[in-house]
This record gives structure tokens, C-alpha cells and sequence, in this order.
């Protein structure tokens, strides 16, 4: 895989490749620029990406050990309000275990380098290992949209194949593994998937052949998608004369808010210079 | 993978359940033994989650992340590269609710705005004003942009030494030894910097003095925070922590003993960033708190003749006897001299086309200047392009204002917001329609502006159909319909409108980048606007979160603002490394800070003084702002000139232990304005040329 040195991926990058290949290919191999609006209307979406971004804060607060008292006297929002009410009950009882907020992990298939930050670990004392993922946008996917997501097949893999440096003594496996989406606006229907033995072995096999075919592009070159209604909530429309204007979004995509989350965590070194 | 030396394995190795203080000349191997510490911590099993790599500035963390990125993954865990502001940063967003009531803000139930250089620069502007109106700094003579940085500097150098902001001015003052008169102006420096920072107490804005301030006098000493910080980093490499400040010395003399295992690397004659408030004199103190104290002294890879090149220089800049140079000298050291700089500039390119024909690779050598200017950089990229060499430069910023594309987009801004009352000029619509038409030359640009700009009327732009029929021909039918199209798409967005940054990425997607549009296919256009849509959208969100001064419009105030020269709209370039293929230009403290080695050096233009003075703040003064400085003792012109001459010395000392193979040296009669410069350089130059070199050679100089 030589292509991929200094390259790491994530759950985003491949979602990405899946939805079209070519943008894959702008976006983080050309890393090219391409300022176009991706979906309208931009303030709505953006005053729900920022509130999105105060949850999880108050979210990845709580589990630092800050009271939430504290935290509550923060909130001047009545949806984000409700939310960290809704998400209190659901919360509190998960800091009785080992917790990890924004617990960052990196591991490799097929020889690449893979990377992923969970919104929290727990580890029970029964020594289950539960990802939690916090979903903030107003529309629930449906379960199996949820479970076709490369991130319910990409953490737990990930979680499973890092699991001995976590906990020597007992390390994670497959089956002990869970992934848990909460949603602030569905704060009663949480999804569950357990993971096993069998679903990391066909993960692992998926990954493979995913990475082999993306490595294939370099040579045969990264296709444009068919499917032309993603290019309306894509930014790089104009460049691939798809069309002028973006798309109206009926939900805020959570996509771009995971990929704001990613982008500050991976690029690690702080913003400002003196 | 790299290859590392049996010293540098035991450093690693012992590093694992020690902490170490290592020390040495650039050059010697430290900054791989770092490397090599990250492959036994690796090897040993650690998670990258408990390692942290501290550096003073984001390009000093590149080697790191380049070396990680091969590593691939790091026992299940990432790696975290951190400066002292993003540690700041970080911390305060996590923290803030329970530090926020033992600060001094007003509203500590409100989450705090950072502010950035731009965002401190308006609002500081805003604060400045009427100061101005009352004729506050006009015994300075400088332009209100520069005096903001100063007044910013000062607050930043309180915070980074530790001392309290409101005593900024004392401190100025008690070391001022000229005359009485200027005193006033630290005072009304001081006064400003106050207001600004109850400005920003009122409003909950983090400006960067504030940031530092936060971490060191409240979240440090939480313990929350202190044992977050220190159960998840159980490894540090702290690396060139000469070229960090003593704040951040601070805490890490506490946390180093804390943790498992550390190296902390210190580059001896270094300590460049002395502006930014970097203390080589505190970092020694880490010294004290390391299990282990080693030094690095031979160099990493043999460079006997540049050693000899360094002592000799340093040797001239202090004044001493040249005594013997051996006879090899003469092929590392070489100078040329040309009567105007526009030569100069072609003898470098020749210079530099004779090495890499010899198979020398272009990334092996760096062009070095005190300044580099856009006029320098296009003058060697032009002479280095006739010999078909790439150049690669970096500033550490530009400002988007210089960039065309910015006018560009702000005069279509303009066109679509009559009611700001903004009206661009004619040579603006003209520069606007040349470079949004593709194909449109600017004659014809010219043509369509006299014939469609109505600044008269309530818009200002009008409908190309209306043209006489021979007019458009002349501007061809293509381009016409085209500017119809954009037109008529101006006119729609007007039942609309919506924020500048908004209406720009619109404008961008549904326009510029259309086929018959000039930004298709144009990535440096797609770039600025880029950037430019950034620094709006953070000016925006701030103004939404938090509008202390009640602007009504934040579209019309950013481009006001901007262009009065206010804000720059900087932007931080990448500090990606340079090309393999390219010869790398940059001035010469931007080099030191990026800790690499090429083969060749250039430093031209070596009569400048910009090699020795250093930049004129009569607002602020770095050495006295400084825990190094005796509160009393005056700043006499004896100090300025020593400190400039071991500037100097240490400055080429740098750049000689990061050149492998040979240095040229360049320098004209006449510098890049006309004018005649002979630095001291120059002067050390001339009396090393004097020994070693016949008259013959040394001629015209
Ligand atoms: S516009 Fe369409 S084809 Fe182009 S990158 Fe985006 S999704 Fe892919």
C-alpha cells in the first residue's frame, strides 16, 4: 500500500470513498479547496453543528470528572437544555465505570493506518467494552442504516484489535464489545450492536478489500459517483460540473460535524501561533 | 525507517523510566534521538494516548509528524503534538466551568471567545480609537496596525513571563535611558492595554495574553486539570525548549518529575524566538527536575569544513584574531559581489543552477535574506525559472489582502450590497470582470466597464443588451452573454441577500467556478477564496456569539475593516515541509525555526542590516520585558549593540550547523531600494576575505 504513507483513515475518509470515489480523492489525497456551499439553508445547519459541538463538549466535560452543576449553569440554549436532560439520567449511571471521553485510537488493517475517536469508552466491571457515539441531528437513522454505517463496522474492529493496550490484564475482544448510538432528540431509543468473533472476521475480510480497491484507483483512476443526488450536498459540484446550486438539506448532516471533530483531534498540533 | 546511533538507542532506552535533559549544538543528533525514544516506546508497548510531544511552534512538531505518520499507528493510541496555546486552548474549553469563577470575568456563566491575532486586532482597534482622537501615540510616528501588535505584544509578554499587565509600563520606563519625552507613550500604551483587557473581562474574549494567563494561574493549579493532564501523559518529549517562554518552563518543571519517563532537548546557542518571548536562560532551569543530564558534542554527520567555516565567522563578528584557515576553507566558503541587486539576484540563480547541474538535489539548498519580500521572491523565481528550477517559499504568514482574488470577490461583495454604499472604482469592476470573464483581456475589460458601471444608480451595473450591438462584438458574444449571466444572478441574489461569507461560497459555486467563469479549474483562486470565507465565518460566529460593540451589519464592518488595514486577514501558511523538487527560499529566522539541514546555503544581500538590527517597537522591548532583566537597570545603547552583535553571532552559528556542505554569500553596491548597506556581516565578511583570499579575488569589495 505505498500510496497510503503519511495517510491515515477513518471512518469519515471511507464513508466518503463509498459515497463517491472521486471526492475521496479530492478531498484527502489532492486535498484540494474547493469553498462551495455543500447544502443549504447555512445558518440553520450551522447553528445545529454548533450546538452539536456544545453538547459534545458538555458531554466530554461530564465524563472529566467536571460536577454537573457546573456544567448545567453553562447551557443558555433551551434545545441544548433539553438535550442535557434528556442525556442526564442516560449519562450519570456510565461514570460508575472506567470511562474514557473522546478516547482517541489508532490501528492498522491490511497494513494502513487507521485512526478513530470514540465520544466515550466504557469499560464495565464485567469487563464489556461499550463505544458511545453521541447523535445530535434531528432525524434517527433507522437501525440498518445505522449498522451499514462504516463506523459501526470500523470502531469496533478498531476497539477489538487495540483492546490489549487498554487493558493488559484483560484486553477486548470481539465479543465483548458493544456500540452504543444515544440520540439528544430520541434520548429513549438508543441503538445497540453488539459485535462478535464472526462480524470481526467479516469486517476485517470488508476493510481488506475495500483498501485493495481503493488502492487499485491510483491506477485505474477515482470515478465520479452515479448517483447524482449526492453531488447536490457536495461542495466540489461546480468542479465536477454537477450542477451550481446545493441541495436543501431536510436534516443537518451529522457527517460534517463528525468530520469538524476529526479534523481538530487528527491535527493535533494547537491553532495559534504566537 | 531512519537509522539511529548506538548513543542515541541508549538515550532511548534509558529514557524509558527516566527523564533526561539533553543538551547540544544543533546538528548533534537530538532531536533523532527523540525519534528513537518514540521507536522504543513503541517497541515497548506504550500507547501513544500517554505520549505527548511539546514544542514552542507548530513547524518545530513537523519531523514528529512526519516520523508518526510512517509509524503508522502507535499501540492502539495517537500521538499528541502540542504548543503551550494549544494546551491552552484545549484546557480552557474542558475546564471552563470550574475555573470561570475564580477569574475576573463578568459573566463567567458564558463559555469564553477565542480570539485569534485578527479578531484581538478589531477589537483592540475598536478599544483605540478614541485614544487616537486624542492624539494618544503621534509622538511615535508609526501606523495604527503596528501600534495594535505592540500593545498586543505587551499583554503577551506579561502573561508568557509572569508578571502582572499593569506593569507593563514601569517596566518599560525604568529601563528607558533616552529621552524623557518617549516615556509618555508607554504609558499611553499602558493605558490602552488596560482598557482593552477590561474589555475583554466584560465580554468573556480570550485574547492570546489571556489563554496563558488562564492556564497558569487557574488551571494548573486545579487539581482536576493538573492530574488530567497528568495521568493521560505518562511520556514527554519536550523538544528546543530554549525557544519557549517561562510560563511553560514553569509547569513543566512540576510535571516532569511526574511522569514516567521524558526527554527534554535543549539546543545550546540557540534561543532565536527572544521577540516571542523564548528564554533559553528559564529553560536550563528544567535541568534541575531531569533524572539525567547528557550532552550531544560531536556532530551527527562529519562537517569538518563547516565547522571551520563557523569558527572563523564567529570569529570575525567578536572582533578576534583570524589566525590560520586551512586550505580546504575556501570550498565551503565562497562570496561574490555584483554592483546592483538585480544582478546579485541572476549570480545567485547561476550559482544555484551550477550545483544542481551538478546532481546537487534543488531541496539541498536554501536561499536565506533577513526579509523576504514579494518583489525578492518574484525576482529569484523568475531567474531560477530560466534555468527551468522550481522555488518553494515560506513566510509564516500572508495577508490576504495582497492576494488579487481577495479584491476580487470584495468588489463583487460590494456590487451586490449596494446599500452598504461601498462603490468600487472603475479600475476595481475592471480588475473584478478580468479576472471573473474567462478570456477577457483587460482592453476589453476596460470596454465593458466604461460601458456597463453606472455608479450613478441605485445598482450599479447594467445589462450588456443594452449596448450597442457593435460594442458587444468588440467584447465578443461569448463574454457578453456570460457577464449577462453573472449579472442577472446578481440581481436574483438581490431579493435575498445573505452574509458576506455566505454570499461568497455562493457566488463562488454557482459563478466563478461555471464553465465561460475564470475561477474553473483555478486552484490558487480556489485557495484565497477559501481562506478568505474562514476568516469571515470566524468573524461572523464570534459577532453571533457575542456582539460587544453592537455592529449592526458584521459583513460591511469586516470589509471595512480589512481594508483600512486593520485586520490582515492572515493566514497561517501550511507548514507542510518544501517540495523535494524546489530550491527553498525564506527568510533566515524561518529557516532556524524548521529544524532542517541542506547541503547549501545562500545568504544574500549580507550588507543589509536586517541581519543585526532587530525591528524597531518603540511601544514594547522584548529583552526588557523578560524575567532575564533587572526591574531598574536601563536599557543603554551599549546593550542594544551587544545584543545585536550576539543576535548576529548566534544567528550564523544556527544557520552553519544546519548547512552540511557549503556557503555563498551574496551582496550588491546597491541594496533593493538603491541605497548602499554595510552591515556588520558585511564588515566580518571583509576582514575573513582579507585573510584567505588573493586581491584578485576579493576585488570591488
Ligand atoms: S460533485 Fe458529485 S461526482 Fe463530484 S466529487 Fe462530489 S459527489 Fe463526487
Amino acid at each position: 500500500m505505498k500510496h497510503f504513507l503519511n495517510f491515515s483513515f477513518s471512518q469519515m475518509k471511507l464513508q466518503d470513498y463509498i459515497e463517491c470515489e472521486r471526492r475521496f480523492e479530492l478531498k484527502y489525497i489532492l486535498q484540494q479547496a474547493w469553498p462551495a456551499l455543500r447544502s443549504e439553508p447555512v445558518i440553520l445547519i450551522e447553528k445545529q453543528m454548533q450546538l452539536g459541538k456544545q453538547f459534545h463538549l458538555l458531554a466530554q466535560q461530564l465524563f472529566s470528572g467536571i460536577p454537573e452543576s457546573d456544567i448545567a449553569q453553562q447551557i443558555d440554549d433551551i434545545n441544548l437544555l433539553e438535550w442535557w436532560q434528556n442525556f442526564l439520567p442516560f449519562a450519570l449511571p456510565l461514570t460508575k465505570n472506567d470511562h474514557y471521553p473522546e478516547y482517541k485510537l489508532s490501528g492498522r488493517i491490511n497494513n494502513s493506518p487507521f485512526i478513530a475517536v470514540f465520544d466515550l469508552l466504557v469499560i464495565t466491571k464485567e469487563n464489556q467494552f461499550i463505544i458511545y457515539d453521541w447523535k445530535t441531528s434531528q432525524k434517527k437513522q433507522t437501525r440498518s442504516e445505522l449498522k451499514e454505517k462504516i463506523q459501526s463496522r470500523l470502531y469496533p474492529l478498531l476497539l477489538a484489535q487495540a483492546g490489549k493496550y487498554i487493558r493488559r490484564d484483560a484486553p477486548a475482544q470481539p465479543d465483548s464489545i458493544e456500540m452504543v448510538y444515544w440520540f439528544t432528540n430520541y434520548p429513549n431509543e438508543p441503538e445497540t450492536f453488539q459485535y462478535s468473533e464472526n462480524q470481526y472476521e467479516i469486517d476485517i475480510e470488508y476493510f481488506t478489500n475495500l483498501l485493495n480497491e481503493i488502492s487499485h484507483k491510483f491506477e485505474s483512476g477515482f470515478e465520479k459517483t452515479e448517483n447524482l443526488r449526492r453531488c447536490k450536498f457536495c461542495q466540489y459540484r461546480s468542479y465536477c460540473e454537477r450542477g451550481d446550486q446545493a441541495g436543501l438539506s431536510e436534516a443537518v448532516n451529522e457527517e460534517l460535524w463528525a468530520e469538524q471533530i476529526e479534523n481538530l483531534d487528527i491535527m493535533q498540533i494547537g491553532e495559534i501561533e504566537f | 525507517m531512519k537509522q539511529f546511533s548506538e548513543m542515541q538507542e541508549n538515550i532511548a532506552e534509558h529514557a524509558i523510566a527516566e527523564t533526561i535533559f539533553l543538551s547540544g549544538n544543533a546538528a548533534t543528533g537530538k532531536t533523532t534521538a527523540a525519534l528513537a525514544y518514540l521507536k522504543t516506546l513503541r517497541a515497548t508497548g506504550v500507547s501513544g494516548n500517554s505520549i505527548m510531544i511539546l514544542v514552542p511552534q507548530r513547524s518545530l512538531g513537523i519531523v514528529y509528524q512526519d516520523f508518526l505518520a510512517k509509524l503508522g499507528d502507535f499501540n492502539g493510541g495517537i500521538v499528541q503534538i502540542n504548543t503551550q496555546s494549544g494546551l491552552a486552548q484545549r484546557m480552557i474549553r474542558l475546564f471552563w466551568p470550574i475555573i470561570a469563577y475564580q477569574t475576573p470575568f463578568a459573566n463567567p456563566r458564558l463559555s469564553p471567545l477565542f480570539l485569534n491575532l485578527e479578531t484581538s486586532q478589531y477589537y483592540l482597534d475598536k478599544i483605540c480609537q478614541p485614544f487616537f482622537e486624542k492624539g494618544y501615540f503621534e509622538s511615535v510616528h508609526l501606523e495604527p496596525p503596528r501600534i495594535l501588535t505592540q500593545i498586543l505584544d505587551n499583554l503577551n509578554k506579561s502573561a508568557l513571563v509572569g508578571f502582572p499587565y499593569q506593569e507593563i509600563s514601569e517596566r518599560l520606563k525604568s529601563a528607558w535611558n533616552l529621552a524623557p519625552g518617549h516615556m509618555h507613550a508607554y504609558d499611553e500604551a499602558q493605558e490602552v492595554a488596560d482598557e482593552f483587557r477590561h474589555f475583554c473581562y466584560q465580554h468573556n474574549l480570550l485574547d492570546f495574553s489571556l489563554q496563558i494567563e488562564i492556564l497558569q494561574k487557574y488551571l494548573w493549579p486545579s487539581l482536576l486539570c493538573k492530574q488530567h493532564l497528568q495521568n493521560q501523559f505518562r511520556y514527554i518529549i519536550y523538544d528546543n525548549c530554549e525557544e519557549d517562554t517561562a510560563s511553560i518552563h514553569d509547569i513543566m518543571l512540576e510535571w516532569l518529575p511526574k511522569t514516567s519517563g521524558g526527554l527534554v532537548i535543549f539546543d545550546e546557542d540557540a534561543g532565536f524566538r527572544t521577540f516571542l518571548g523564548a528564554d533559553p536562560i528559564s529553560a536550563q532551569r528544567l535541568k534541575s527536575v531531569c533524572n539525567f543530564v547528557h550532552t550531544l558534542s560531536e556532530p551527527f554527520l562529519p562537517r569538518e569544513n563547516m565547522e571551520t567555516v563557523s569558527n572563523v565567522l564567529n570569529a570575525a563578528l567578536s572582533g578576534e584574531r583570524i589566525n590560520h584557515i586551512s586550505g580546504t576553507f575556501k570550498h565551503s566558503f565562497s562570496h561574490q559581489y555584483d554592483d546592483f541587486y538585480p544582478k546579485m539576484i541572476e549570480s545567485v540563480a547561476e550559482k544555484v543552477n551550477e550545483l544542481v547541474s551538478n546532481g546537487i538535489k534543488p531541496a539541498e539548498i536554501a536561499i536565506l535574506a533577513p526579509y523576504v519580500s514579494d518583489a525578492l521572491r518574484f525576482q529569484i523565481q523568475q531567474q531560477l525559472s530560466k534555468h527551468g528550477i522550481e522555488l518553494a517559499f515560506h513566510r509564516p504568514s500572508r495577508s490576504l489582502r495582497e492576494e488579487p482574488v481577495t479584491h476580487v470577490l470584495l468588489t463583487w461583495a460590494k456590487i451586490a450590497h449596494p446599500e452598504w454604499g461601498l462603490i468600487p472604482t472603475h479600475f476595481d469592476l475592471r480588475q473584478a470582470l478580468t479576472y471573473t470573464l474567462q478570456g477577457l483581456d483587460p482592453i476589453r475589460a476596460d470596454l465593458l466597464t466604461r460601458v456597463v458601471f453606472q455608479s450613478k444608480k441605485e445598482f450599479w451595473l447594467n445589462k450588456i443588451f443594452s449596448v450597442r450591438m457593435e460594442v458587444q462584438e468588440r467584447i465578443s458574444h461569448y463574454i457578453s452573454e456570460k457577464y449577462q449571466e453573472l449579472l442577472e444572478w446578481l440581481i436574483t441574489y438581490r431579493e435575498n441577500p445573505v452574509d458576506l461569507d455566505i454570499f461568497l461560497a455562493r457566488f463562488f459555486g454557482e459563478i466563478l467556478t461555471q464553465p465561460g467563469f475564470a475561477f474553473k479549474d483555478n486552484f490558487h483562486a480556489a485557495e484565497v477564496t477559501s481562506k478568505l470565507i474562514d476568516s469571515i465565518q470566524n468573524f461572523r460566529q464570534g459577532w453571533l456569539q457575542r456582539n460587544p460593540l453592537q455592529i449592526i451589519n458584521i459583513s460591511q464592518e469586516y470589509i471595512t475593516t480589512l481594508e483600512a488595514g486593520v485586520i490582515a486577514a492572515l493566514y497561517l501558511q501550511s507548514w507542510d515541509k518544501p517540495p523535494e523538487n524546489a530550491v527553498y527560499l525564506s527568510p533566515a529566522y524561518t529557516f532556524l525555526m524548521q529544524n532542517r539541514t541542506v547541503q547549501y546555503q545562500f545568504w544574500i544581500d549580507i550588507g543589509s542590516l536586517g541581519w543585526w538590527q532587530r525591528l524597531l517597537q518603540p511601544l514594547t522591548q522584548p529583552y526588557v520585558l523578560s524575567r532575564n532583566w533587572l526591574p531598574g537597570q536601563k536599557w543603554t545603547d551599549f546593550n542594544e549593540y551587544e545584543t545585536n552583535q550576539a543576535n548576529l553571532r548566534r544567528l550564523c552559528a544556527g544557520l552553519i550547523k544546519r548547512c552540511e556542505s557549503g556557503l555563498f554569500l551574496h551582496y550588491s553596491g546597491y541594496n533593493e531600494s538603491g541605497g548602499e548597506d554595510r552591515g556588520p556581516l558585511l564588515k566580518a565578511v571583509q576582514k575573513i576575505l582579507r585573510f584567505t583570499f588573493t586581491d584578485q579575488e576579493i576585488k570591488d569589495v
